[in-house]
């Protein structure tokens, strides 16, 4: 092997390049496929479909980086979307039912990270729990009438209003990817939670608190996931009981196609930007070229494992060189 | 020397391995004889892992011959090589531990018998148990444990059920790659027995170590390999340690431990009456600057225990620890820190290196404060001077700091996790078998930043199965047993003899 091919294999294995690739493989095949998908107004649809997704999917992030996973993140979206309409629908003022929607998402999170740390339950079963926990409170909340009419003009805007010609999902999640790029890469906190994924005795050994990083991440993700909520209820202007259902799956698919590693101590905000554009694109491209929804999964399924499989070759093809 | 043709059982020539980039193998060529303990020593990475890969079917061999009593065979699998009689002992206990003696040492080759004519077949338990217990009572008498899950069985147990696991196929070679590392001292005495044991019954063993003392008690002969080759075979007769070491690292290194005379200070760590229930009793002891005091004793004796007890990693149940003159209230590693103390743990990999981490991120990561500027933002390029001023200062091997541990051997492993805590400006550095499992290079390296830190008045204490390593660089030693330290040696007062004697309970 020559230095140049090394050199690139070993770039490959630090930052998803090979996520990129597969995007550049999307992205080149469907503008060649289909004459309406290169256009401004597609790609910014497209954009604004992966937002929601993308979201959930930087908090469930930060959970795989430390080795644990947030199964919750679908049902707390739901949950707290939900309590935001409601309690505008109730006469609260926007911001305020916002932040207690925010508050809420942050709360479980911790919660979830109480429990997980405190009583020693697998974060598997503490959070598959609280899925079933959050979405049976939507469904307290939606058992008399439904939550709708409660978006004000200025609310539906968060989600359905434009700044210069860019829907404003995108400039959000373009915030939060800022956000979560700087908290990853370039503070303590970021350090702390790979270290925790990597070698969770060795990061207690080192001075780190491994419980407050834990509980820390999973707040992250309840307030990530409850952003992805408030949006949502906003675009979708009423919120049905079964919002959010399975992105709890969607978020780590993303994660994962994005090269975060399943067991801890590897991750990448840029890689999950891109797994969740990936899976919009997916679904847009079939909308496109008219192939029914359902390959969807199949697809994804295999692009999951294309992803993940030329992650493994390359990293141990690094070890070896 | 002639052999007679019928003595040697296995027989490689030539034997080559490539990997990109690097020659593992290279023309290896060795018999092993029938009945006979055959040592294979050398520095990690001098390619004995490679060769016994390759013996037990794991890797296949580029080039070169293997031969089986005289008859040329490929090994594919490690199906095949138990199939010619070869069976390996991992370093890596390789029994699963939720299953019983009996269950591991027949997995993946269950007895079976017909139960309802030829249709419906089961598991013949009866017959796997009595063949297990047949094999289990040459080494112990009693079969109870045999039932057990192999988890819940100590060191040795585990080893000899996989020495039984390997003697169920009928195997004419062992292969045993470090066997005595999770043993303690008396333990490994009675495995040396066991193995004595089935080199009389005929079989042959080729024994992996880096504990060369060890081979002296055993070995017939000694194979010494070097950056993949062989260096020579030698009769146990015809040398010593000196010999050995010289011959696996290609130069003259006599008396590894050189110790240097520091003045002494004031007293920098003192820990009274610390008392965890049912582990720890009554532990009183203190450490001054500029001295390395050891803790001997068994496995299991408190030792580990101690010293995580002190950093705040285990809790306590009492227990006062005073730095420089100040009672430290530590209830956390991170409280260690702040006080000034670091503990370099035990088993790498599980405690001690961030492996997905990269060199700079591991020697930061205790003291991160110390590269943080406003509004917590990590100094990357602070960090990688920092990093870089070690790895040149501690002679780490790494092409650059961004190199993830994972990819580093464990004597830079081992630097790393010191840099890390050096980084912390410590005052007593916690060393828990510093130089397990590197090689003899890299513990002489070790012990000199180890010499080092304590001249530049730090003050060390260390836990060390090694004997050897423990009397050549501490200036006081106490000995635990069961939990209490027992006695309390001066450089010039211990021996082998007397350390060994307390901490086997002896002078109860």
């Amino acid at each position: 092997m020559n230095t140049h091919t090394r050199k690139l294999i070993k770039l490959n294995a630090r930052e998803g390049l090979g996520v990129s690739i597969i995007l550049v493989i999307l992205f080149v095949f469907l503008s060649v496929s289909s004459e309406y998908f290169l256009t401004v107004e597609n790609i910014t649809n497209l954009l604004m479909h992966s937002v929601f997704v993308m979201l959930v999917a930087f908090g469930v992030m930060f959970v795989l980086s430390t080795g644990g996973i947030d199964l919750s993140v679908g049902s707390v979206l739901g949950l707290c979307g939900g309590v935001t309409g409601w309690l505008m629908m109730n006469g609260t003022n926007m911001w305020l039912a916002i932040l207690a929607g925010l508050l809420l998402g942050t709360l479980i999170g911790a919660f979830n990270g109480m429990i997980i740390t405190r009583l020693r339950i697998s974060p598997f079963l503490a959070t598959f729990a609280m899925l079933y926990i959050a979405r049976g409170l939507l469904l307290l909340f939606t058992i008399n009438e439904p939550i709708r009419n409660f978006a004000t003009p200025e609310f539906a805007f968060l989600a359905q209003g434009y700044w210069l010609g860019i829907p404003m999902p995108v400039w959000i999640a373009l915030a939060v990817f800022l956000i979560c790029y700087f908290l990853f890469n370039s503070t303590s906190f970021g350090r702390f939670v790979v270290a925790v994924g990597s070698n969770q005795e060795a990061a207690h050994l080192s001075g780190i608190s491994t419980n407050s990083i834990k509980i820390r991440v999973y707040a992250l993700s309840g307030l990530l996931a409850a952003s992805a909520g408030i949006l949502l209820s906003s675009r979708l202007t009423a919120v049905q009981p079964l919002m959010g259902t399975s992105y709890e799956l969607d978020a780590i698919a993303a994660a994962v196609i994005g090269g975060t590693s399943m067991f801890g101590g590897k991750g990448s905000v840029t890689g999950v930007a891109i797994g969740a554009i990936i899976l919009a694109l997916i679904s847009n491209g079939l909308d496109l070229l008219a192939v029914n929804q359902f390959y969807r999964l199949i697809i994804t399924g295999l692009i999951i494992i294309i992803a993940v499989g030329v992650e493994r070759y390359t990293s141990t093809r690094a070890k070896t060189a | 020397m002639t052999v007679e043709e019928d003595q040697v059982l296995l027989s490689l020539s030539g034997i080559t391995k490539r990997f990109p980039g690097v020659l593992a193998l290279e023309n290896v060529s060795l018999d092993v004889r029938k009945g006979e303990v055959l040592a294979l020593v050398g520095e990690n990475g001098a390619g004995k892992s490679t060769l016994i890969k390759i013996l037990s079917g794991l890797y296949s061999k580029d080039s070169g011959e293997i031969r089986v009593r005289g008859k040329a065979v490929d090994i594919n699998g490690t199906k095949e090589a138990q199939a010619l009689g070869i069976s390996t002992i991992f370093q890596e206990p390789s029994l699963a531990p939720h299953l019983s003696a009996v269950q591991n040492v027949y997995l993946g080759r269950e007895l079976v018998k017909s139960v309802v004519g030829k249709a419906v077949r089961a598991m013949n338990e009866k017959e796997m148990y009595l063949e297990t217990a047949r094999l289990y009572q040459k080494f112990f008498p009693s079969v109870e444990d045999l039932h057990r899950p192999v988890g819940e069985l100590d060191a040795l147990k585990n080893r000899v059920i996989e020495i039984v696991k390997a003697l169920s196929v009928d195997c004419s070679v062992v292969i045993m790659d470090e066997p005595t590392a999770a043993l303690a001292e008396h333990e490994r005495e009675v495995l040396f027995d066991f193995i004595r044991l089935l080199k009389a019954q005929g079989v042959s063993i080729i024994y992996v170590s880096h504990h060369l003392r060890e081979l002296f008690l055993l070995a017939d002969r000694i194979t010494v390999m070097r950056d993949g080759k062989n260096v020579a075979t030698v009769n146990k007769e015809d040398t010593n340690i000196d010999h050995l070491v010289s011959m696996m690292v290609g130069r003259e290194i006599s008396n590894h431990i050189v110790k240097e005379k520091v003045p002494l200070g004031k007293v920098v760590l003192e820990v009274s009456d610390l008392n965890r229930r049912g582990v720890l009793k009554d532990i009183n002891f203190h450490v001054k600057q500029g001295e390395i005091v050891g803790i001997a004793g068994l496995a299991g004796s408190g030792r580990t225990e101690t010293v995580r007890a002190v950093v705040g990693a285990d809790p306590i149940h009492s227990g006062k620890v005073v730095v420089d003159g100040r009672p430290r209230r530590i209830r956390s590693p991170r409280d260690a820190i702040q006080a000034g103390i670091g503990l370099l743990p035990e088993n790498r990999k599980l405690h001690g290196a961030l492996i997905e981490l990269t060199v700079s991120q591991n020697i930061t990561v205790a003291s991160i404060k110390r590269i943080l500027g406003q509004r917590f933002v990590l100094k990357k390029r602070k960090e990688t001077l920092i990093a870089e001023d070690y790895v040149k200062r501690l002679g780490i091997k790494t092409p650059h700091v961004n190199q993830k541990v994972r990819f580093l051997s464990g004597g830079n492993q081992q630097k790393v996790i010191l840099a890390k805590w050096l980084f912390t400006q410590p005052k007593v550095l916690i060393f828990d078998e510093p130089t397990q499992g590197i090689d003899v290079g890299a513990k002489v390296e070790v012990y000199n930043l180890i010499a080092e830190f304590v001249r530049d008045g730090g003050a060390v204490l260390m836990v060390s199965s090694e004997l050897p390593e423990l009397m050549g660089l501490s200036d006081r030693i106490y000995v635990m047993h069961k939990g209490r330290f027992v006695c309390e040696f001066s450089r010039e007062e211990a021996t082998e003899e007397n350390i060994m004697m307390y901490a086997s309970g002896g002078h109860e």
